[in-house]
């Protein structure tokens, strides 16, 4: 871990990319809340809190899932992830060079792998073997660490983003043969083929995303005319061409969110292009959300405090006593711990402590 | 800002990259219009296979409920399916669902739904699909007196409760009795002598698929011990021609119910 809001900071920071990044991390927060509380449908026990902010799978799991923005989150996390990664990167390698910028990235994916480990090990107690394919893959922090070294490479490997961006869409394409094939078996026990061997879907269209977003830092950072001229001539653009697919391709290969198929993959692309857009333009504007800020500057210790520290506090409340007192719910588990987090934030940050890998 | 020489470029978008997305996608549609048939096919391949367990897991929980007994077959001519109404194959789980009664023979087949905690409730022995053979039988020669000992007693109108004698070595492992179908039915033949070796498979299929349902021919087949397998069509017993066309001449798979 490093405090980089010092003098030996290699790039500068920028508001509107920590007011996105502070939107994720607030989305991720209520995520995290929302879904100890998802009740079962099944069996009439009602959800609480707003349902819109929790993942469709907790309340419908099918062949054709249920998609809520939230099912996307991570698709969007990853996104921010890999266009903040770029300026990290290439900064690292312009004023320092290669090898800096590649211990930094080792640094980075190893530290996530790492996180990914602790979580297997103590995210349940109970459970006294380690899945090697939670760890490696499937976890949310393997794939973290997957994005980032995909990211890493492409942006090292293929240096002209263009050429990025197709070698993304085309790893896509291929993921879409792939998902539809029956070569591989998918997530889930119903409608896939368990004698096939599992593929994992999820990790590989998760580091397609992240290698998209460093393409679309790459337009934006090395635009000639500037950053707006490169929202308005090719991130907006192109996030709509990604929506019009998503929204083609999910009539054939319905979005999946553990699996992340194309559809999903090119909804959360538009989805978090324009979100980049909107805090670019809020920024020119002057529109600018106090607590965004400090929540966007420490994203990824929010991400495992939410983790970890949220569910377990949401855990230690008897479900009937919440359920009976919808107001006292919206208090202890809808307010306090986002306000907590918060809190936390806003204080590191005013230390200028800014912790991440 | 290069004090390495480090510089990443910034290019215009030329068209024949959008040339090229237009071709990827055109390509992967096409792939994924093929992939999509050859998963759909497969995918109804595994689906036999959990009907077929299901309906094995439902005449086993019947057998708990009627000292080892699996159902007797039904009487009324022309469905190869256990009795409506005996041994109750619906079967709760947890006590959180409970039977149909309106129809009970409907079992609980376990969907996807949130965690596959929901079931559905799906009529089990329509006879549609597979033929329950009721009794043990291994080979083409017990198949064969297995079908003539059914003809001869739906004609009589009399039922399946009991094992039905048979001529000496056409009953099940060659002896002069087809037993019913029970779960210590190892253990029953060996009190006759006819032993069968500990760790091997019972050779005895409960539940047959009819073949013809998917691009390849066969069908699951479901055994007294449970486990399910594919069988080519015509291929080893059960799945014979001859037996198949014997069990669809009892069975037509369009025979009105008789309720």
């Amino acid at each position: 871990m490093e405090s980089v809001d010092s003098p030996s900071q290699t790039h500068e920071r920028y508001e509107w990319l920590d007011q996105s990044r502070g939107l994720v991390s607030l989305m991720f927060i209520f995520a995290i809340i929302t879904y100890p509380v998802s009740g079962d449908p099944i069996l009439g026990i009602d959800p609480l809190g707003p349902t819109f902010l929790n993942h469709g799978y907790k309340y419908f799991k099918g062949p054709v899932p249920l998609i809520t923005i939230v099912d996307v989150g991570q698709q969007i996390f990853i996104f921010v992830m890999g266009f903040a990664a770029y300026l990290a990167f290439t900064s690292r390698w312009s004023k320092k060079g290669g090898w800096t910028a590649g211990l930094y990235a080792a640094r980075r994916v190893g530290l996530l792998f790492l996180l990914s480990f602790a979580e297997a090990c103590f995210e349940y107690p109970g459970r006294h073997e380690i899945r090697w394919n939670e760890v490696l893959w499937e976890g949310t922090l393997a794939k973290l660490a997957i994005g980032s070294l995909a990211a890493f490479s492409c942006i090292a490997l293929i240096r002209d983003a263009n050429r990025r961006f197709l070698f993304a869409l085309g790893v896509m394409a291929l993921h879409a043969v792939c998902y539809a094939s029956p070569w591989f078996d998918r997530y889930g026990y119903v409608n896939d083929l368990p004698w096939r061997p599992m593929f994992p879907f999820g990790a590989v269209n998760l580091a397609v995303v992240a290698v998209v977003a460093t393409c679309f830092a790459q337009w934006v950072w090395t635009h000639p005319e500037g950053v707006a001229a490169a929202f308005r001539q090719r991130i907006a653009p192109t996030c709509f061409y990604a929506l019009g697919a998503a929204y083609c391709l999910g009539w054939v290969q319905p979005a999946h969110h553990h699996d992340v198929t194309a559809s999903l993959a090119l909804f959360a692309v538009g989805i978090s292009g324009l979100m980049l857009t909107m805090c670019f333009c809020f920024g020119q504007m002057g529109i600018h959300f106090p607590l965004l800020t400090p929540l966007g500057k420490n994203l990824l210790l929010t991400f495992v405090l939410a983790a970890i520290i949220v569910d377990l506090y949401i855990g230690l409340y008897d479900r009937e006593f919440l359920a009976q007192r919808p107001f006292m719910t919206l208090l202890l588990v809808g307010i306090l711990p986002a306000t907590i987090l918060a809190a936390v934030a806003v204080f590191l940050e005013r230390r200028s402590i800014i912790l991440r890998a | 800002m290069s004090e390495s020489g480090f510089t990443l470029p910034y290019t215009p978008w030329r068209a024949r990259y959008s040339a090229v997305i237009v071709c990827l996608a055109a390509a992967a549609l096409v792939l994924m219009r093929w992939g999509m048939g050859a998963r759909v096919e497969l995918e109804r391949l595994q689906d036999g296979a959990y009907d077929a367990s299901s309906l094995g897991i439902a005449v086993a929980m019947s057998a708990t409920q009627n000292d080892g007994l699996l159902p007797p077959l039904d009487p009324s001519s022309g469905h190869l399916r256990p009795k409506p109404g005996v041994g109750h194959p619906a079967f709760l789980v947890d006590g959180r669902v409970k039977k149909l009664e309106a129809k009970p023979d409907a079992g609980l087949l376990l969907s996807y739904l949130d965690d596959g905690r929901a079931f559905t409730m799906k009529e089990l022995f329509a006879s549609c699909d597979f033929f329950y053979l009721g009794y043990a039988v291994s080979n083409e020669k017990e198949g064969a007196a297995l079908i003539d000992a059914y003809r001869a007693r739906t004609a009589q109108g009399l039922g399946f409760e009991e094992d039905l004698a048979v001529a000496a070595g056409s009953g099940t492992l060659g002896t002069a009795t087809l037993y019913r179908l029970r779960t210590d039915l190892a253990e029953q033949l060996a009190e006759t002598g006819v032993k069968i070796e500990e760790d091997s498979p019972l050779p005895f299929p409960v539940f047959v698929e009819r073949p013809g349902h998917y691009s390849v021919p066969g069908g699951w087949v479901i055994y007294l011990d449970r486990r399910v397998e594919w069988l080519p069509y015509p291929g080893p017993f059960p799945m014979t021609e001859s037996f198949m066309k014997s069990l669809e001449s009892i069975s037509p798979p369009s025979a009105p119910s008789p309720e």
